[in-house]
C-alpha cells in the first residue's frame, strides 16, 4: 500500500500496544478520584492498624477533671487534646483513631461477606435459572420483607454483641443488592454468544462462570460494594447508637456520635468530628470504587 | 422542474469530548417528485446522519451546516421547531430499520395510525380510522379493520413493517425517507416490502430516499444513487450508469466484493477492499479513500479531491479520468460464465461421513402460563444430514426455520430430544466437552457478542489451548501469534480488547479462536451477516483460503443465497424444522425443484440495475412454529398447493440429483415416467 506517512493505519501501526496491566497503571496515574480515594482509604487503614502507636492517649482512660474540652480550633481548646475530650474526659482523637478499627473492620468485613453471599447466589440463580432461580428469588423476597435494622437488633441481642457478630449479622443482611444486580446481568450474559463460544471450545460451567461471566460483572459489583460499604458503616453506627452494636467503652464512630448526642447542642464537635470521619471514609470508598471501575474497564475504540 | 428536496453542502459535526467529528461533509442531494434516490455506504459512512439532518432530528451536541436546504417551498434552514414538527410525519415521513422497536408496544395499531392524522390534518376519529383501514388494505394486510385493535407484538416482523409503511402514508407525505427498511427482514419478506414501496411510490407520485448498505436493494429500487464513503459522496448518477460503469474505485470495489452469479465462479477469490474506513476525526489532506485504493497515486494523498461532473447528472470524486477509472473495473476477472469450475469437485461424498445426524429432533416445551397445557415447539423435526470431509454444506432458510438449533445440536451444545448425532461414528452426547471441541468448532454470527469484552484478543485466542492444556505458555503464545498472522490480525492487537476492533477484525479473531485447535469441522452460523459488504468479501475469502490450507469441513448456516452459491458445495433447504430439499450446489441453483427453494432463489437481490424487484408469490407470512399448518407445512404459502398437500406431509424423495419433499414434484416425475 502506498499510503502517505500520515495515514491512520500507518500511525496506528507504529504504536506498540501496552499490556492490560501497563494500560491500567497508565490510567491510574491520571485518575484524580482514584488517587484521592485510594490515599484516604490507605491512610485510614494504616491509622486503624497502627492505632496503639499513633494514638496520643488511651481511648479508655477517663479524667473527669478534663471533661468536654473543646478542640484546638475552638475557644478553650489546647494542643494537648487536639480534638478535645468527651463527657468522661477521654481524648477524642485517640477514640477516633481506635474507632476507625471498628468502623472500617465492620464496614469492609460485612460488605465483603455480603458480596460473597450475594454474588454467589446471584450467579447461580442467573446462570442455572429455573428452580434455583425461583428459590433464590424467594429468599430475596423474604429478606426484603423483613425490616433489616430490627432483625439485626434482635440477632445481635440474642447472640451477644461483639465485633465478629456485628460483621456476620450485617453481612448476612446486606447481600440483596449484589444478588439482584448479579442475577440480572448473568441472565443477560448467559444468552450472549461468547458463552456459547466458551462452551464450544470445551469450557465447563464453572469455567464459564468464573472466566467469562464474573469479570464482566466486576464493574457493577465494585459500584455496589462501595455503596454497600457506606451503608454498612452507617448501619453499624445506627446499631451502636441504639446500644446493640459495639459496647462501651470500646470506641466506634457510630458509638461516638451516639454518646455525643446528649451534648450535641452545646458541644457540636462531639458529633461533627466522628461524622466528618465517616463522611470522608464513605466518600473515599465511593471514589475508589469508581476509580477501580474506570481503570479496569476496557476502553472503547480510539 | 425544480426538485422537491434540495440540499447543498450539508455538513454535520459531532462535538465530542475529544474533539470534533465531522460525520458528514459537504454533501449535496436532490430528489424530485416521483423519484427514488438511493444512498449506499458502509456503516459509519454518514448515510443515516445525513437523513436525520434533513429531518432535523440530529442528536444534541451536533452542528448542522448547509448552504441550502429546501423542501418544496420551505427553507429548512430557517424554519422554527414547531414548523418543522408540522412537516415531519405530515409531508416528510420516515421509515426506520427495526420494525420490532419502531412501533410503541403499549398502544394499539389503530391508535398509533390515527393519532398522526388527527394531529396534522384535524380529522375526526372515525374518518381517520377509515383511512387507516384503507391504507392497511393497500399495503396488503388482510382483515384490516380487526388489526386496528391489535398491539404490535401480535404481528410478525413483516406485518409490522407494513403497518409502519401504512402509518407513514396516512398524511400522504411528499417525501418518504426509508432507513434500511428491509434489513431486519427475511429475504422473501424483503422482496415483498420493496415491491410494495415501489408500487405505492409510483401510485402516489412521492419522492423517496432509500438508505441502505445493500447494493442489491438500491439497484432494484432507485432511479438515482449516491455512494457515500467516510462522510462524503464519492459518486452519484443514474443507477444503471453507476452500477454498470462505476467510476470511483470505491464503488468498483464494493461491486466486486459481492458474489454475483455469472460474474464470478463459486469458490473463486472475491475482490475486496483492503484496510479500514479512516477515522473521521482525521484531518484529511488527500482523498479519503486513498489508503485503501488500489489505483491511488501520489497526488491522491496530497490533493483534496472535489466532486467532478463527468457527464450530465453524473459525478465522481476521483482524480482519475473517467476513462481510466472505468477501465479498471472488473479488469482482472471480466464476466465469466458460471459453467463448471473445479470448485467442490474434489469432495468425495461416497465415504463415511465425519458428522452425521439421524432423525434428529429438538422439541421445546412451551408453557404460556401456570395452568395452560404445555405446547410443543418442534424446532428441528426429524432431520438426517451427513457431512463428508472437505464439504461445505450450507443450511438455508428463513429465520425461525430451526437452522441455528440444528447447528447447536451438531456442535453438541444441545442434546437432541430424539434421534442421534454421530461424530466419526461416535455418538456426540457420549463425548466430553473437550473431545467434542477438538473436532468441531464454531464461528458465530455476531462478532460483537461472540467475544468476551473483558478479555484481550490474545487471551481469547489462547483460551482453547489453556482449556485443553496443550503446550507450555511460550508455545501457546507462539501458536496464537501464528494463527493471528494466518487469519490476518496484526500482532499489535494482541493486548487490545475486542471493543477496540472493527467488525471484520473481530470476526477474524473468532475464526482464529475456532481454528487454533485445528478442528476437522467448523460450523459457521451466519458468519458474515453482521458485516459490511467489503468486509464480508474479506471473510469469505479467508474462509475459502483456510479450507484449502487446513482441509476443513464447513457447515454454513445462512439466509444469504449469494454467499451460499459462492462457497457451498451442497445445500440443505429447511422450512419449519424440516428439510424440503437437498442437492449439490450446482444442481440446486441450476434447477431448483421445491417451490420454496424457487421462492428463496427468486428473492435474491443482486445489484443488477435493469432488473426489477422480483415478484415473490409467498402469500402469507411465515407460520408460527408452535402451531404449524397441517400436511405439508409449506402449503399455505405455496403457489401450487393442492388438497393432497393440506392432508399429508411429503417425504424426502430422490428426484434426479436432488432430494426434495414435495407432492407436486413427485407427481410430475411419476407422470414423466
Amino acid at each position: 500500500m502506498t499510503a502517505a506517512s500520515t495515514s491512520p493505519q500507518q500511525m496506528a501501526g507504529d504504536i506498540i500496544d501496552l499490556t492490560p496491566r501497563e494500560r491500567m497503571i497508565k490510567k491510574a496515574k491520571s485518575h484524580r478520584g482514584l488517587q484521592f480515594g485510594g490515599a484516604v482509604v490507605l491512610t485510614m487503614t494504616l491509622v486503624a492498624l497502627l492505632a496503639p502507636v499513633i494514638a496520643p492517649y488511651s481511648p479508655f482512660e477517663q479524667d473527669l477533671a478534663k471533661r468536654l474540652i473543646s478542640p484546638v480550633w475552638a475557644e478553650g481548646g489546647s494542643w494537648e487534646h487536639i480534638f478535645g475530650t468527651d463527657q468522661l474526659g477521654r481524648d477524642y482523637l485517640s477514640r477516633l483513631i481506635y474507632g476507625a478499627r471498628v468502623s472500617m473492620g465492620v464496614g469492609f468485613g460485612a460488605a465483603l461477606l455480603g458480596c460473597v453471599l450475594g454474588v454467589t447466589i446471584g450467579l447461580v440463580a442467573g446462570y442455572l435459572g429455573g428452580r434455583a432461580d425461583r428459590a433464590a428469588s424467594f429468599l430475596l423476597t423474604c429478606q426484603l420483607a423483613l425490616p433489616s435494622l430490627l432483625l439485626a437488633m434482635a440477632l445481635v441481642f440474642f447472640v451477644g454483641a461483639s465485633i465478629t457478630t456485628l460483621i456476620v449479622v450485617l453481612g448476612c443482611l446486606h447481600w440483596s443488592y449484589y444478588m439482584v444486580v448479579t442475577r440480572t446481568m448473568t441472565r443477560q450474559i448467559r444468552e450472549l454468544e461468547y458463552v456459547f463460544a466458551a462452551r464450544s471450545i470445551g469450557s465447563t460451567d464453572r469455567q464459564i462462570l468464573f472466566y467469562e461471566i464474573l469479570p464482566n460483572l466486576s464493574n457493577q459489583i465494585i459500584v455496589v460494594f462501595s455503596l454497600e460499604m457506606a451503608v454498612v458503616i452507617i448501619h453499624e453506627a445506627a446499631l451502636s447508637f441504639l446500644g446493640v452494636g459495639v459496647q462501651p467503652p470500646t470506641a466506634s464512630w457510630g458509638l461516638m456520635i451516639a454518646e455525643g448526642k446528649e451534648a450535641m447542642y452545646f458541644k457540636p464537635y462531639l458529633v461533627a468530628i466522628p461524622g466528618a470521619a465517616l463522611f470522608l471514609l464513605v466518600l473515599a470508598v465511593n471514589l475508589l470504587g469508581d476509580g477501580i471501575r474506570d481503570i479496569t474497564a476496557p476502553e472503547g475504540r480510539n | 422542474m425544480s426538485a422537491l428536496l434540495e440540499v447543498e453542502d450539508l455538513s454535520v459535526t459531532l462535538k465530542l469530548a475529544e474533539g470534533d467529528l465531522t460525520a458528514v461533509s459537504d454533501i449535496s442531494l436532490s430528489v424530485e417528485k416521483g423519484e427514488t434516490l438511493g444512498i449506499v455506504g458502509e456503516s459509519g459512512s454518514g448515510k443515516s446522519i445525513s437523513s436525520l439532518a434533513v429531518m432535523d432530528l440530529l442528536p444534541k451536541g451536533t452542528v448542522r451546516k448547509a448552504s441550502k436546504m429546501r423542501f418544496g417551498e420551505t427553507d429548512l434552514l430557517s424554519v422554527t421547531p414547531s414548523q418543522m414538527a408540522a412537516l415531519r410525519g405530515n409531508r416528510i415521513a420516515m421509515i426506520f430499520q427495526e420494525p420490532m422497536t419502531s412501533l410503541n408496544p403499549v398502544y394499539t395499531i389503530g391508535r398509533q395510525m390515527t393519532e398522526l392524522l388527527m394531529l396534522h390534518k384535524h380529522v375526526s376519529r372515525a374518518e381517520a380510522r377509515d383511512r387507516a383501514v384503507e391504507l392497511l388494505e393497500k399495503v396488503g394486510i388482510t382483515a384490516a379493520r380487526s388489526r386496528l385493535s391489535q398491539y404490535p407484538h401480535q404481528l410478525s416482523g413483516g406485518l409490522r413493517q407494513r403497518v409502519m409503511i401504512a402509518m407513514m402514508l396516512m398524511c400522504e407525505p411528499d417525501l418518504i425517507i426509508a432507513d434500511e427498511p428491509t434489513t431486519a427482514l427475511d429475504v422473501t419478506i424483503q422482496a415483498q416490502i420493496l415491491t410494495l414501496l415501489r408500487s405505492l411510490q409510483r401510485e402516489m407520485n412521492m419522492a423517496m430516499i432509500i438508505i441502505t448498505h445493500d447494493l442489491g436493494v438500491v439497484a432494484r429500487v432507485s432511479d438515482k444513487v449516491a455512494v457515500m464513503y467516510a462522510g462524503q459522496i464519492v459518486e452519484t448518477g443514474k443507477v444503471d450508469e453507476v452500477f454498470g460503469k462505476p467510476l470511483h474505485p470505491y464503488t468498483q470495489g464494493l461491486l466486486e466484493s459481492i458474489p454475483i452469479p455469472g460474474e464470478i465462479s463459486p469458490g473463486e477469490e472475491l475482490g475486496s477492499i483492503p484496510g479500514l474506513v479512516p477515522s473521521l476525526k482525521t484531518n484529511f489532506r488527500g482523498c479519503r479513500f486513498a489508503n485503501r485504493c488500489s489505483q491511488a497515486f501520489e497526488n491522491c494523498h496530497t490533493t483534496l479531491v472535489s466532486l467532478n461532473e463527468t457527464a450530465p447528472g453524473r459525478q465522481s470524486r476521483c482524480l482519475l479520468t473517467p476513462e481510466a477509472a472505468a477501465q479498471a473495473f472488473r479488469s482482472g476477472n471480466g464476466p465469466k460464465d458460471a459453467a463448471p469450475t473445479g470448485y467442490g469437485a474434489d469432495v468425495d461424498i461416497s465415504g463415511a461421513p465425519v458428522l452425521s445426524a439421524r432423525n434428529a429432533e429438538c422439541v421445546f416445551r412451551i408453557k404460556p402460563n401456570m395452568f395452560a397445557q404445555p405446547k410443543q415447539l418442534r424446532a428441528v423435526d426429524g432431520i438426517s444430514l451427513d457431512l463428508h470431509r472437505g464439504e461445505v454444506v450450507a443450511v438455508v432458510g428463513e429465520s425461525g426455520c430451526g437452522k441455528s438449533t440444528l447447528a447447536r445440536m451438531l456442535l453438541g451444545l444441545r442434546n437432541p430430544s430424539s434421534g442421534s448425532i454421530t461424530l466419526n461414528g461416535e455418538n456426540i452426547s457420549g463425548l466430553s466437552n473437550v473431545e467434542k471441541s477438538r473436532r468441531v468448532q464454531s464461528i458465530f454470527q455476531d462478532p460483537y457478542s461472540s467475544l468476551n469484552p473483558r478479555r484481550t484478543i490474545g487471551e481469547i485466542i489462547r483460551r482453547p489451548l489453556q482449556l485443553h492444556g496443550s503446550g507450555t505458555a511460550a508455545e501457546q503464545q507462539e501458536m496464537v501469534e501464528t494463527i493471528m498472522e494466518r487469519v490476518g490480525i496484526p500482532r499489535r492487537l494482541y493486548h487490545n480488547y475486542p471493543n477496540q476492533l472493527s467488525g471484520g477484525q473481530r470476526q477474524r479473531v473468532a475464526i482464529a479462536r475456532a481454528l487454533i485447535l485445528k478442528p476437522e469441522i467448523v460450523v459457521c452460523d451466519e458468519p458474515t451477516s453482521a458485516l459490511d459488504v467489503s468486509v464480508q468479501a474479506q471473510i469469505l475469502n479467508l474462509l475459502l483460503e483456510l479450507r484449502e490450507q487446513m482441509q476443513l469441513t464447513y457447515l454454513l448456516i445462512t439466509h444469504d443465497m449469494a454467499v451460499v452459491e459462492h462457497i457451498a458445495t451442497r445445500v440443505v433447504v429447511m422450512y419449519l424444522g424440516r428439510v424440503v430439499e437437498i442437492a449439490d450446489a450446482r444442481t440446486l441453483f441450476g434447477s431448483p425443484q421445491h417451490p420454496y427453494t424457487k421462492a428463496l432463489l427468486g428473492s435474491v437481490l443482486t445489484p443488477e440495475p435493469d432488473a426489477d424487484v422480483p415478484d415473490i408469490e409467498l402469500g402469507t407470512s411465515y407460520p408460527n412454529p408452535i402451531d404449524p399448518p397441517s400436511g405439508c407445512t409449506f402449503h399455505p404459502r405455496c403457489p401450487v398447493a393442492t388438497d393432497l398437500c393440506k392432508r399429508s406431509a411429503p417425504e424426502l424423495r430422490h428426484i434426479g440429483r436432488t432430494e426434495t419433499a414435495c407432492h407436486n414434484v413427485a407427481a410430475e416425475v411419476i407422470a414423466a415416467e
